[in-house]
């Protein structure tokens, strides 16, 4: 594995190692992290379920 | 200077005999400055020593605002005198019109005494940082000695002062065709104590300043001390130069706003600004030169129209939509600018002119920029619209702040009501940190069953609502709103973000117990997602795990089994499937029987094979073909080449580069290589073939070893390979009979699956958990929460990334926050492109 990591927030790489990485680790900064901790209180970070529509048992029993 | 001084003129202390009260009242104003330096010069522990060289070097950059000076040299000499030298008119000599005495001496001697005061008519000067008449007067007052060198009208004059007190006449010393005023001085110890060694770096950075508030004004400062080193400060660029210094190494959004404005009222404003990647802001401010540090009127005005411009801008041009309104502290965020202001009669808060007072100048300044601020983004609108979303940015972060900060303090507003707890948290009784668990637990009926089937001393359960009905009401999405944040946040009592502390942790373990599903699945990376971002030091101190409920339920007669995944689940099935098949085996004459141990080493050989059998379809070809390709050597191939129709098989790597060498020799292994089929690039000179060869495709069987062992333990058992595979027209030699039936086998190969059919039968009754809700009390606790009998994973930073890739994944498809949030940095954003 590479030793930069992407920041969440802003994409520019940040290190990984428990010694090279900042504080704000693993984002590039304070504001970074900052904006990301108000995206999750704004419940903005949502992962899209099926469609109810569908049968919900569908993809399980696959024995 | 009428209104300035009540002290009647002084003799020259040399006329004996007419040692009068008004001598006696200058010597008082000496000593009042030496008394309380403070009022006058500052703190002379610190910015003391530096002031004097201020109130000195003022005098001369006044005179440079009046057209007069070009040249200023500062020095700091080995014996710890400083001195100013200024091409400018120098002082005036001649006898002072009110006192008799020559105008250096009451400039030097007399507080208050100066040209300065009248801006209008008759004062030497129109614009002046100088104002009260008390810098050189109160320099001189804190002098062990000073001197002052007068080059005027074809003369050199010099007067000598020691405390204050003139010693001797002004004397005039000869002819010269030099122009200016020099003066020395050496701050006196009886005033700074041990403080009177000035640092250059302090100096220098205040001549700089100065030298990019005049430009053409060539600034020169010597430390003798440091072997006459040197530095010449010298700006053509003025104000514009001093933003781009100001923000030298930092990531700059665009160039520098340089605006002038000369009012109505003949107040000149000039205004250089620029904004940085950066979240501090840095405006300096000066009237007439003269910086000062708490702003002030100008400051206001600045402030005032910048909020106003943008707030108009963004609105008009539609950048600011929703009542949106960024303060102006957001749109001042990584600002670095100079506002300047030069006029007649400017009051101060002090004499260090820390602040600008005069009340006019906010509406002035707000006037006059307003337009030329207004006309700059209307002709600038990609610098206008960058830095309005840059504030909305810095908007955004303040109100995530203050979310943080509610999420701590709703904890100590709670405080009456569950001890400061979420109120679904179920606590444990223990409040030892090295045995308690927090179960996050999603869903309310799962939430129920853990609470029921958990362990109340060291057993915490925080049920998470992860699924909202989304707006359009067609979806379950998962999300954690600010209340799971909140309740997650509050029960694991450490805080969050960079205040987060290990040391108040409430628990040794925080497990993530979700469904088994996809929705369970999603909910788990949403969580490690949200811990790794930010809580990572959780992670980082081992203190998450997953926990490990059953898919499986297995009901045979009265004897109940759980099983945690498919794998199992098969072991399980073949091993059953094992106890109840026999094998008979007709190949070698005779009959031999296959059965319990020896039938499931069998089985596990031709599991293997299974195995390779998959792994080659994969390369196109089947297990059969494969084995048909032993070279005259009894060689499996190695390395296949496929160089259009034609296919080679090489047992080796020595035989791959004979094949590759004269093709391409970069294809050779351990170079990388084009992707298969491609053209390589043709070398220049190299082919006289015109056409570009096409690349070979290289397969590597790197499972052939591996193929090879199964057929040396196949061997080992008295088989042999070419009954694993169907030979058209065999008489099978085999049966596998189970309790209920005997299938006759032409070969090996289907062994495995009529042992698994007899396990499936044998298995009893499959229950598949669909999610921890369909698990009583007890069922749970046996099999997932007690800590004697699960198995809890823990998760890794590694796991913890994987999880944040996955998440990325899953929110690469909400287009909508992406394109949000690039918008929002497009500033930033273009700049890392354009580098």
């Amino acid at each position: 594995m590479s030793a930069t990591f992407g920041c969440p927030a802003c994409g520019k790489p940040v290190p990984v190692e428990p010694v090279s990485r900042p504080a704000s680790f693993p984002f590039c900064s304070p504001r970074c992290r900052l904006l990301d901790l108000g995206a999750w209180c704004d419940g903005k970070y949502a992962i899209a379920g099926r469609p109810l529509a569908q049968d919900p048992d569908e993809d399980s029993d696959h024995l | 200077m009428a209104d300035a001084t009540p002290l009647t003129p002084a003799l020259s202390s040399t006329v004996s005999g007419e040692y009068g009260a008004a001598q006696i009242q200058v010597l008082e104003g000496m000593e009042a400055v030496r008394k309380r330096p403070g009022m006058y010069i500052g703190d002379p522990a610190t910015t003391g020593l530096y002031q004097l060289v201020w109130e000195v070097v003022d005098n001369a950059i006044d005179e440079a605002l009046a057209g007069h000076c070009t040249q200023v040299d500062v020095a700091v000499h080995a014996d710890g005198s400083l001195s100013v030298t200024d091409n400018g008119r120098g002082i005036p000599v001649a006898p002072h019109p009110s006192s008799g005495r020559s105008t250096l001496e009451v400039v030097l001697t007399v507080l208050h005494a100066g040209g300065k005061f009248d801006n209008q008519g008759a004062g030497a000067y129109k614009k002046s940082g100088g104002l009260h008449g008390v810098g050189v007067s109160c320099v001189n007052a804190v002098s062990r000695w000073l001197e002052a060198d007068v080059y005027r009208e074809g003369k050199h004059w010099r007067m000598r002062f020691e405390r204050g007190i003139a010693i001797g006449d002004l004397v005039e010393v000869g002819p010269s065709d030099r122009q200016g005023t020099s003066v020395r001085w050496q701050p006196d110890p009886e005033v700074f104590a041990t403080n009177t060694n000035p640092d250059a770096s302090v100096i220098a950075a205040r001549l700089r300043e100065l030298a990019f508030l005049n430009s053409g004004v060539r600034i020169a400062l010597v430390d003798e001390r440091q072997e006459g080193k040197a530095e010449v400060f010298y700006s053509t660029e003025g104000l514009a130069a001093f933003v781009s210094y100001l923000n030298q190494g930092k990531g700059i959004l665009h160039p520098v706003i340089h605006i002038r404005s000369i009012t109505a009222e003949g107040v000149e404003i000039e205004l250089a600004a620029q904004w940085n990647d950066g979240y501090d802001e840095q405006v300096l401010c000066f009237t007439n030169n003269i910086r000062n540090r708490d702003g002030g009127t100008h400051l206001e005005g600045f402030r005032a129209t910048l909020t106003r411009t943008c707030n108009d801008y963004g609105k008009n041009e539609g950048v600011l939509k929703d009542g949106r309104n960024p303060t102006g502290e957001d749109l001042r965020e990584g600002l670095c600018a100079i506002v300047s202001v030069k006029m007649g009669d400017p009051k101060f808060s002090n004499q260090t002119k820390d602040k600008l007072i005069n009340s006019e100048i906010s509406g002035i300044v707000q006037t006059s920029l307003g337009q030329v601020l207004s006309d700059y983004f209307q002709e600038n609108p990609k610098v206008a619209k960058g830095l309005i979303l840059k504030a909305l940015s810095a908007m955004e972060a303040r109100e995530a702040a203050r979310k943080a900060r509610e999420l701590a303090r709703t904890k100590r507003k709670n405080l009456l009501s569950n001890g400061g707890l979420p109120e679904k948290l179920r606590d444990c009784q223990s409040r030892d940190a090295g045995i308690t668990e927090l179960f996050l637990v999603e869903g309310d009926s799962a939430g129920g069953s853990a609470k029921r089937g958990s362990d109340p001393i060291i057993q915490a359960i925080l049920p998470l609502k992860g699924k909202i009905l989304n707006v359009e009401k067609a979806r379950l999405d998962k999300v954690l709103g600010h209340s799971e944040i909140a309740a997650m946040v509050q029960a694991i009592g450490a805080g969050i973000g960079e205040e987060f502390d290990l040391s108040q942790l409430r628990y040794g373990k925080i497990v993530i117990m979700t469904d088994a599903d996809v929705d369970g699945s999603h909910i788990r990376t949403l969580l490690l997602t949200f811990f790794f971002r930010q809580m990572v030091k959780l992670i980082d101190n081992g203190s998450i795990f997953v926990a490990q409920p059953p898919l499986y339920k297995v009901t045979r007669g009265k004897k109940i089994e759980y099983v945690f995944n498919d794998k199992l689940l098969q072991n399980e099935v073949v091993r059953l499937g094992l106890d109840g098949a026999t094998l008979f085996d007709r190949t070698k004459g005779g009959s031999r029987t296959w059965q319990g141990a020896e039938l499931g080493t069998l089985v596990s050989i031709l599991q293997e094979f299974e195995e390779h059998e998959r792994v080659l379809a994969h390369k196109g070809l089947t297990l059969d073909e494969y084995m048909a390709l032993r070279d005259a050597n009894g060689k499996l191939p190695l390395y296949r080449v496929r160089q259009g129709e034609d296919d080679r098989y090489l047992a080796d790597e020595a035989a791959l580069k004979a094949v590759l060498s004269p093709i391409q020799p970069a294809l050779v292994p351990g170079q990388p290589a084009l992707p298969p089929g491609q053209a390589a690039p043709a070398e220049p000179g190299a082919a006289t073939d015109s056409r570009p060869a096409i690349l070979p495709e290289i397969i590597e069987f790197a499972e052939r070893d591996a193929v090879e062992r199964s057929l040396v333990r196949l061997a080992e058992i008295g088989l042999n390979p070419g009954l694993l595979l169907d030979a058209h027209g065999r008489i099978p030699p085999f049966t596998l009979a189970g309790p209920k039936d005997e299938t006759p086998l032409t070969h090996l190969l289907p062994v495995v699956d009529h042992v698994k059919r007899i396990g499936q039968k044998a298995l009893g009754d499959i229950q598949r958990y669909k999610g921890l809700g369909e698990m009583n009390p007890e069922e749970l606790w046996e099999t997932t929460m007690d800590p004697k009998r699960r198995s809890m994973k823990k998760v890794t930073m590694t796991d913890a990334i994987e999880a944040e890739r996955m998440f990325a994944t899953l929110m690469g498809n909400d287009v909508a926050i992406r394109r949000d949030f690039i918008e929002r940095h497009a500033l930033a954003v273009a700049k890392h492109i354009d580098v």
